[in-house]
C-alpha cells in the first residue's frame, strides 16, 4: 500500500518535472498512466488511501476516488492546454466536476478553458455554479474547503461579472464586437468603406434588434431556421446584420444553390462571398454546390473550371444537372487545367445530370477519390461530340483511363444510375437514330463495392445471360447493401432477379426492395426455396409496381420476402394479373382474397393498391377481412387507392365505417369522390388525412414516386 | 411536499415542484450535485437564485415548465431533426408576447438550459424573419437602413447568383 502510493508519488513528481521543462507530450503520457492506475483501484484500497491522507473513508460529496485523482486530472488538463488540445482539456475538467462537484479547482479549470475559447458566458456560468454549489455544501453539509481556493473562485466570478456588465452597458452589440475584432478583414470588396462607429456617438441599444440584444449563439440558432433565399435578403437590412450574418459560417453550409440560368460572373461573386464567410475557419468548406441551368455552355465551362481548380474551399457535395453538361466536357476542362484537380478531391457526393449516355464512367472514380455517393442522370440522349478525340492525345488522359481500367474496387456506398428512356420504347437500344444515341448497358458493374448500401438502376436494358453474373457479383460483394431499386430495366424479370439471389446467396440483409415494370415467369418462381433467400429475411418494404406476377406467384414471393414477418410496406400497384376480390370476381374465378394477402403479411402498415381493378365491393370485403384478421380495431398507417376507378364515396364509407380512426394517410388521387364525403371522414376522425388530386393523370410522378426521367428529346 | 424556490434577479421567490424546476437542466444539475436526496422525505426547501432573470420573465418561464412538467422530450441531438419540427399550438399561443419579452424568455431559456423552450423561442423569432423583404424586416425590427445606395447595390450584386427570388 505505502509502496504503491510512493510509486504514484514519484511518477507524479516526474510528470510535473516534464511539464515544467516543456516536454508536454511526455508529461501527458505520465499523467494518463497515473489516471489509469488511480481509476483501477478497489473501493477498499481507495478508502484506506484516503485514511493515509488523513481523510474520512468516504467523501461527503461526490464519488469515492483516489485523493490525488483530481489533482492529476487538473494537471493533465493543463498539459492538454499546452498541447493545444482543448477538447481533451475540457473532458478532464468536466470529469473533475462530475467526480467531485465541490472541487474549486475543477470550476477554476473549466472556467479558464471557456475563457480561452472566448466563451465568456459559459465561463461565467461555470464560476457561478461552482460558487453556488460549494457555498451550499459548506453551509449545509459542513464541507471543508481551502479558504484560498474558494476565495480565488469567487474573485474570478466577480471579476467576470463586472466585465460582462461593463460590456453590456457600453452597449457593444454582437455585430459591433465582431466588427471590432475583425476590422482588418471587414471589407465588402472595397465598396463599403471601413467605418467604425465613433465612441461618442455610440447609438442607443435597439431593444427590437436581435443582433443587439441576444448573444451570438442564439442569433445564430435563430438564423439557422431561416432558409437560404431569405438569408440573403437579410444581408440588405443594415450593416450590423450584414457583418453579423457573414460571420456565422454555419448558416451558409448548404446555401450555395445557384439560380436558374446563372452566369459565370454571378457565380464568381457568390464564390467570393463564400470564401469570405469561410475564411476564418480551420477547414473552410462548402457542403454543397448545386448548379442547374447556366446561361449557356460557355458559362457552364467557366464555372466547371473554377470548381475543378478550387484550392481553398473543400467541396463536399457537388450537383450539376445541366443540359449542356456531359463527361467529355468535364474532361475537356480538366485538360485545359493540365489535370490539376484539387477541387474534386474532397467531393464525397456527386450528382451529375448529363445530356448523353454515359460513355466513360470508371474514370470518374479516379477523378473523385473520396466519392461515397454517386448519382448520374442521363437527361438526354445526344450523340457524343468529337471533343474526346483530342483528349486521346493527352498523356494524363490516357494515364487516367489506364488506372481506371485497372480499378477493381470502390468505396462508394450509394450508387444511382438513371438512363434516359429515349430509345427504349423504340426497342432499339444501342442504335443510333439521327443525332441521338442510347447506350443501354448499365455501366460500373465491373467494380466491387464492399461499402455499398444503396443501388439504383433505372431505364437500362440488360440480357440476363450476360448481366446475371455481374449482378450476382454485386450482390455477394456488397455485404452492407440494404436498398435495391430497379425501375424500367428492360430484360430484368422477377424470376431472373430471384435467380441472381439464388446464385449469389448474398450475406447482406435488404431492407427495401423495388423491382418495377418486371415480368414474371410463373413456373420458375414456384420452384424457389425459402432457404436461399436469407438476404430478404429483414425486408421491410417491397415494391413490385407494374408487375406481371400472378396471384399464386405473388403469394410465393411474399413467402420468400417475409420469412420473419418484418415486411410492413408493399406496393402492388398497376398489376397485370393480380386479381383482388371485386364485384365481378365475387361469383368465382381466380381471385385473391384480402384475408389471404393480410395473413401473408401480418405486420402490414402501409399498402399501395393504385391502378387496380377494385370497386366498392372490394372495399367492403377489405374492411371485413381486416376486422377478421386484425380484430375490430384494425388500422393502417398508409393506404393508396389512387386510380382504382371502381371506388366512390360508398366504397370509401364501407371501408372506413365505424367510429375509430382507421387510416392515418389515405391517398385517393384521380378518384371522383365528393369533397364533402372526404371532409366528413376527416372531421369524424375516421382518417388522419386524405390526399386527393382528381386532376392527376397517372400515379407515376418523376422525382416523387418514380425515377424515370420524362422524355426530353420529344419536347 | 418539498419545493424548489427559484429567486429572480429582483428577489421575488417562486416555489415550484421538483419536476417543474427540473425542466431546466441547470437547476436539475444543481439539485443532482447538491441534494440528490431532495424530495425523499426531506422537508427542507431548496433555494436557487437566478441572478439574471427578472421576475415577470421567470414567472413566464416557470409557467412553461409547469405545462410541460410531465412531458418527456426526446433527446434529439440531431440538429436537422430539431430544426424541422413545427411549433406546438400551445407554445405559439404562450409566446404571443411582445418582441422584447420574447427575447428575454429566449435568453432565460438559454441561461437556464431549457432546450425545448429555447428552440421554440428561436423558431418564433425566425418566423418573424422568413419571407420578408429587407424593408419589411427593418420595419419589424425597428432598424434604420445605414447603407448608402452604392453599398446596397453592391450587396444586391453579390447575391445575384442565389436562388430565384
Amino acid at each position: 500500500m505505502d509502496l504503491e502510493e510512493e510509486v504514484l508519488d514519484e511518477k507524479s513528481k516526474l510528470a510535473v518535472l516534464h511539464f515544467r521543462s516543456g516536454s508536454y507530450t511526455k508529461a501527458a503520457e505520465l499523467f494518463s498512466e497515473l489516471v489509469r492506475s488511480m481509476d483501477g483501484y478497489s473501493e477498499t484500497y481507495l478508502a484506506s488511501a484516503r485514511t493515509r491522507y488523513n481523510l474520512s473513508e468516504r467523501p461527503i460529496v461526490g464519488s469515492l476516488i483516489h485523493p490525488k485523482l483530481l489533482q492529476v486530472l487538473d494537471q493533465r488538463a493543463a498539459t492538454w492546454e499546452k498541447l493545444k488540445d482543448p477538447q481533451r482539456a475540457f473532458r478532464d475538467a468536466k470529469k473533475m466536476i462530475s467526480l467531485d462537484p465541490t472541487s474549486c479547482k475543477a470550476y477554476l479549470r473549466l472556467g479558464k478553458l471557456y475563457l480561452k475559447e472566448g466563451k465568456e458566458l459559459e465561463a461565467y456560468k461555470t464560476y457561478q455554479r461552482g460558487v453556488f454549489t460549494i457555498e451550499r455544501a459548506i453551509e449545509k453539509l459542513g464541507l471543508e474547503v481551502l479558504p484560498k481556493l474558494i476565495a480565488q473562485l469567487k474573485e474570478q466570478y466577480r471579476k467576470l461579472n463586472r466585465e460582462l456588465k461593463a460590456k453590456k452597458e457600453s452597449s457593444v452589440n454582437v455585430a459591433q464586437q465582431i466588427e471590432q475584432k475583425r476590422t482588418q478583414q471587414r471589407r465588402l470588396d472595397e465598396v463599403i468603406p471601413a467605418k467604425r462607429p465613433k465612441k461618442d456617438t455610440t447609438p442607443q441599444r435597439n431593444p427590437l434588434d436581435p443582433f443587439q440584444i441576444l448573444p451570438f449563439e442564439i442569433v445564430e440558432h435563430i438564423f439557422r431556421q431561416v432558409p437560404g433565399k431569405d438569408l440573403f435578403k437579410c444581408h440588405l437590412v443594415c450593416k450590423g446584420w450584414y457583418t453579423g450574418l457573414t460571420h456565422m459560417p454555419k448558416l451558409y453550409r448548404d446555401s450555395f444553390v445557384l439560380r436558374h440560368r446563372v452566369n459565370a460572373r454571378e457565380y464568381f461573386s457568390g464564390l467570393q462571398l463564400m470564401h469570405r464567410i469561410e475564411k476564418n475557419l480551420a477547414l473552410p468548406s462548402l457542403r454543397l454546390i448545386r448548379l442547374g441551368a447556366t446561361r449557356d455552355v460557355d458559362n457552364l465551362g467557366y464555372i466547371l473550371e473554377s470548381i475543378i481548380t478550387e484550392k481553398t474551399l473543400r467541396i463536399k457535395r457537388l450537383e450539376i444537372v445541366n443540359l449542356d453538361m456531359n463527361i467529355d466536357l468535364l474532361f475537356q476542362k480538366l485538360q485545359k487545367k493540365d489535370f490539376e484537380r484539387r477541387g474534386l478531391e474532397s467531393i464525397e457526393s456527386l450528382k451529375l445530370g448529363i445530356n448523353t449516355s454515359i460513355y466513360e464512367s470508371k474514370p470518374l472514380l479516379e477523378l473523385f477519390p473520396n466519392l461515397q455517393r454517386l448519382e448520374i442522370l442521363c437527361l438526354d440522349c445526344k450523340l457524343r461530340g468529337s471533343s474526346y478525340k483530342t483528349l486521346l492525345q493527352s498523356k494524363e488522359y490516357n494515364h487516367l483511363m489506364y488506372t481506371a481500367g485497372q480499378r477493381i474496387e470502390s468505396n462508394i456506398c450509394s450508387l444511382t444510375l438513371v438512363n434516359n428512356p429515349g430509345l427504349i420504347e423504340a426497342n432499339q437500344p444501342g442504335v443510333q437514330v439521327g443525332s441521338l444515341t442510347f447506350l443501354a448497358s448499365p455501366p460500373l458493374l465491373d467494380v466491387r463495392y464492399p461499402e455499398l448500401e444503396e443501388y439504383t438502376l433505372v431505364g437500362y436494358a440488360i440480357t440476363p445471360a450476360r448481366y446475371g453474373l455481374l449482378f450476382s457479383h454485386l450482390l455477394s460483394a456488397s455485404e452492407l447493401l440494404r436498398a435495391l431499386y430497379f425501375e424500367q430495366v428492360e430484360g430484368l424479370t422477377l424470376h431472373d432477379f430471384l435467380q441472381f439471389i439464388c446464385v449469389a446467396k448474398p450475406r447482406c440483409k435488404l431492407k427495401t426492395l423495388t423491382v418495377r415494370n418486371a415480368t414474371a415467369d410463373e413456373a420458375l418462381i414456384e420452384t424457389f426455396n425459402v432457404l436461399d433467400f436469407g438476404c430478404l429475411s429483414e425486408l421491410k418494404c417491397l415494391d413490385i409496381y407494374d408487375s406481371s406476377i400472378s396471384n399464386k406467384s405473388l403469394l410465393k414471393l411474399l413467402e420468400l420476402a417475409n420469412q420473419e414477418g418484418a415486411l410492413e410496406h408493399i406496393n402492388l400497384g398497376h398489376p397485370e394479373k393480380i386479381a383482388l376480390t371485386n364485384d365481378r370476381r365475387s361469383m368465382g374465378g381466380d381471385k385473391l382474397d384480402f384475408s389471404v394477402l393480410l395473413q401473408a403479411v401480418p405486420n402490414l402498415q402501409s399498402l399501395v393498391l393504385c391502378e387496380q381493378d377494385l370497386d366498392n365491393y372490394s372495399m367492403r370485403q377489405f374492411a371485413t377481412d381486416l376486422s377478421r384478421v386484425r380484430g375490430a380495431s384494425w388500422s393502417l398507417q398508409y393506404l393508396d387507392l389512387s386510380f382504382c376507378q371502381g371506388i366512390d364515396g360508398v366504397g370509401l364509407m364501407s371501408l372506413l365505417g365505424g367510429n375509430i380512426p382507421r387510416v392515418k394517410t389515405l391517398v385517393l388521387d384521380g378518384l371522383d369522390i365528393n369533397i364533402q364525403t372526404l371532409n366528413y371522414c376527416v372531421k369524424k376522425g375516421l382518417v388522419g388525412e386524405i390526399k386527393c388530386d382528381p386532376q392527376k393523370q397517372k400515379w407515376i410522378q418523376y422525382g416523387v414516386n418514380s425515377r424515370i426521367i420524362p422524355n426530353l428529346s420529344k419536347r | 411536499m418539498t419545493k424548489v424556490i427559484i429567486i429572480s434577479s429582483d428577489d421575488e421567490r417562486f416555489p415550484v415542484d421538483i419536476e417543474t424546476a427540473s425542466k431546466s437542466l441547470l437547476i436539475k444539475n444543481m439539485i443532482a450535485d447538491l441534494k440528490p436526496d431532495l424530495g425523499d422525505g426531506d422537508d427542507e426547501d431548496f433555494e436557487i437564485p437566478t441572478p439574471n432573470v427578472r421576475a415577470n420573465v421567470l414567472s413566464k418561464v416557470l409557467e412553461w415548465c409547469e405545462h410541460y412538467k410531465n412531458t418527456v422530450f426526446s433527446d434529439e441531438d440531431d440538429e436537422d431533426a430539431r430544426k424541422s419540427g413545427g411549433i406546438d399550438s400551445w407554445d405559439r399561443n404562450f409566446l404571443k408576447v411582445d418582441q422584447e419579452m420574447l427575447y428575454e424568455i429566449t435568453l432565460a431559456a438559454n441561461y437556464l438550459n431549457i432546450r425545448q423552450l429555447l428552440d421554440t423561442g428561436c423558431k418564433i423569432i425566425a418566423e418573424m424573419i422568413k419571407h420578408k423583404s429587407p424593408e419589411e424586416l427593418r420595419k419589424t425590427f425597428n432598424i434604420v437602413n445605414d447603407f448608402s445606395p452604392e453599398e446596397e447595390a453592391a450587396i444586391r450584386k453579390e447575391n445575384e447568383w442565389a436562388e430565384d427570388r
